[in-house]
């Protein structure tokens, strides 16, 4: 037995096991007047489509003879660790926001951000440093002064 | 009246029109800019709505939808990249003309036709909206379900070789409408004891973080990758001169203009889609066909048209019924949300006004367009060379804020990030997003209307057989799956022999 497409395979148990648990979960709703089919009914019935739509995709990738193996995709190291630290970044940004407050967080942000993507000479540092500031000052002034909007 | 007097001012006031003008400037560098696109450019200005008065908010979105599809035209033409998916058969030929010296005369072909199709699209726009409107009015929950049905079938079955990926997709999204608070019983559904989850999932935060996360995640790939920007503008002079030589396209355009606005009608396509048909159906009818592709104007012709024309017939089914057509409607209907206004056969009757405004304003940043492509496509060549590392995360801190200043909380924060990631991973699995998104727009209207028509019906689905506008809807749902099947199915014959 092999499986044609890993990706889709498991794709296909991930939304299986999300569906099961949802469809466990939709009991402790409140069942009410059961007005017109109920709370439940909809998300049930989706539920259960999109369980139906997993198996079709766990089924069909599954083989019972090694299937020719499309050429391999080479895998781009260095995209994989941009994605990997500005994903990590933002996840810090986002969680430093309410403690730091936003000018700071936004500037630690930011620079960390241009250098890991940028070219790191003294030129183009001086250069993200202005536009971080220019950036998070401006973004504050227009937010919090023109728009009367919150800024954290 | 259609064109409301009150809607019609509002828009010429001296504000509303500077206004506008930043808006089509900001869309035109936006959508300039490689790998952002005009959903990127409406996501990125929502925010700056949030303050406004709904109708000032309102007459900025559409000028920076408009500014945003004409600005990939830029790029297609110096960079051989298209800067929105609009803008994908622009590069077949302007490109090649760019590349022989004439950058300059590729331009201004593209900016007339841009102008051209924006003023077909107006004319449909104020032609089929009320029409559509007034039928509309005669819908009740059968045909609303209905409409619902088609809207995600058409969506679906657009995604050839995926549709089983985008049923799910669909699926999904229309799962994600049910967290919270049920609109029909009152009752807390899939909230898990917080409090946050009550409200269910805001519309902007999944919006913004599907669309601009997942791209900048997917246009990483290009980091550090040298690119050579042409050079290259026009004259005044040059511009009059393609003006002038251009009664010699004028049924190109026609047709053009009508495929755009066709497909811009049509669920789940838009302008991405029009310009590639309009393209392949100039090629198809000319008598140089093999000329296409190595610099024939008649190619900038087709796609610059369709694409500015399909912006009116998205907002068409977008006004009327509510139902948004591609990315980007899907983002303007969740701003619309934001100001309390509901899309639908109801504004038009009892907002007069705010139809005027998009109408007005659409006519008015047409006209813009014109004048800022002519003067300042200096500017707009110059946003080319950005650099995408201060692109990207300055992208980010907006989309933040931009979240946050919603409801002043981070719970949306949150609920941008993680529905970043789960853009990302669907796809780079092959999962389309947009019947996600459009499934977690429409989900509400889903289930309320189908419960509706339920128990209207006696608590049985018999009285769907009595309408037959309902049925048609139906009927088109199920053909369109059937299609899309059987080419699937022709496809998978050709490639197995």
């Amino acid at each position: 037995m092999a499986i044609r497409n890993k990706k889709d395979f498991f794709a296909g148990i991930l939304l299986l096991v999300f569906s099961g648990v949802m469809y466990r979960s939709s009991y402790s709703i409140s069942s009410g007047l059961d007005f017109a089919l109920g709370p439940t009914f909809f998300p049930r019935i989706l539920l259960i489509c999109v369980a139906l739509g997993a198996m079709f995709l766990i089924l069909v990738n599954i083989g019972f003879q090694q299937a020719a193996r499309p050429a391999a995709e080479p895998l781009d190291k260095k995209t994989f660790f941009y994605r990997f630290c500005l994903v990590a970044l933002t996840l810090a940004y986002i969680m430093v926001i309410p403690v730091l407050g936003y000018a700071t967080a936004t500037l630690l942000f930011l620079m960390p951000s241009m250098l890991l993507m940028g070219e790191r000479t003294l030129k183009n540092c001086t250069q993200y440093a202005i536009i971080a500031v220019a950036i998070t000052f401006g973004l504050q002034y227009i937010f919090s002064d023109l728009l009367n909007l919150f800024l954290p | 009246m259609f064109l409301d007097l009150d809607g019609t001012l509002f828009v010429l006031h001296p504000l509303t029109m500077l206004i506008m003008l930043a808006g089509v400037f900001g869309g035109l560098i936006i959508g300039a800019i490689p790998g952002l696109t005009s959903a990127m450019a409406v996501a990125l200005l929502v925010p700056v709505t949030y303050g406004m008065d709904a109708k000032l908010g309102l007459a900025l979105l559409v000028s920076v939808y408009l500014g945003a599809i004409s600005g990939g035209l830029v790029s297609a033409t110096l960079l051989n990249i298209p800067g929105t998916p609009s803008a994908v058969a622009t590069t077949f030929d302007a490109y090649p003309m760019a590349k022989r010296g004439e950058a300059g005369k590729a331009l201004a072909y593209g900016v007339f036709a841009s102008f051209c199709g924006s003023i077909l699209g107006f004319f449909a726009l104020i032609s089929l909206a009320p029409a559509l409107g007034r039928f509309a009015l005669r819908f009740g929950p059968y045909e609303y379900f209905a409409l619902v049905v088609f809207t995600l079938t058409c969506i679906i079955s657009i995604a050839r070789g995926a549709l089983v990926k985008g049923f799910i997709s669909a699926c999904l999204g229309l799962f994600l409408s049910t967290v919270g608070l049920s609109s029909t019983d009152g009752l807390p559904r899939f909230t898990f004891g917080t409090n946050w989850l009550q409200s269910g999932f805001s519309v902007m935060p999944v919006l913004i973080g599907m669309f601009a996360v997942s791209q900048i995640l997917d246009d990483l790939q290009s980091l550090k990758k040298p690119v050579k920007i042409l050079s290259g503008t026009f004259t005044l002079g040059e511009f009059l001169r393609v003006a002038i030589n251009f009664k010699n396209s004028l049924w190109n355009m026609v047709r053009s203009a009508l495929i755009g606005i066709g497909i811009g009608i049509l669920p789940g396509t838009g302008s991405g889609l029009s310009n590639i048909v309009a393209y392949s159906q100039a090629k198809y009818a000319s008598k140089n066909p093999e000329s296409f592709g190595t610099g024939n104007p008649n190619g900038i012709i087709a796609s610059e048209t369709a694409n500015n024309a399909s912006v009116g017939g998205a907002l068409i089914p977008l006004m009327t019924l509510g139902i948004p057509g591609d990315a980007t409607t899907m983002m303007m209907i969740g701003a619309f949300m934001i100001h309390g206004i509901q899309p639908g056969p109801l504004l038009i009757r009892d907002h007069p006004d705010l139809m005027a405004v998009v109408v007005v304003s659409y006519l008015v940043s047409t006209m813009y367009m014109l004048l800022i492509q002519m003067g300042f496509i200096r500017v707009l060549i110059k946003a080319l060379a950005v650099p995408q590392a201060i692109l990207y995360p300055v992208i980010i801190v907006l989309c933040v804020m931009g979240c946050y200043a919603l409801n002043s909380n981070m719970v949306d924060v949150w609920v941008f990030f993680g529905m970043g990631l789960l853009g990302f991973f669907m796809k780079w699995t092959g999962f389309p997003l947009l019947p996600l998104v459009l499934g977690l727009i429409l989900g509400g209207m889903a289930e309320s209307e189908f419960r509706g028509s339920y128990a209207l019906g006696g608590d049985s689905l018999a009285g769907y057989l009595d309408r037959p506008i309902a049925l048609i809807f139906l009927a088109v749902a199920v053909l369109s799956v059937a299609t899309a099947l059987y080419s699937a199915r022709q496809a998978k014959k050709k490639t197995v022999p």
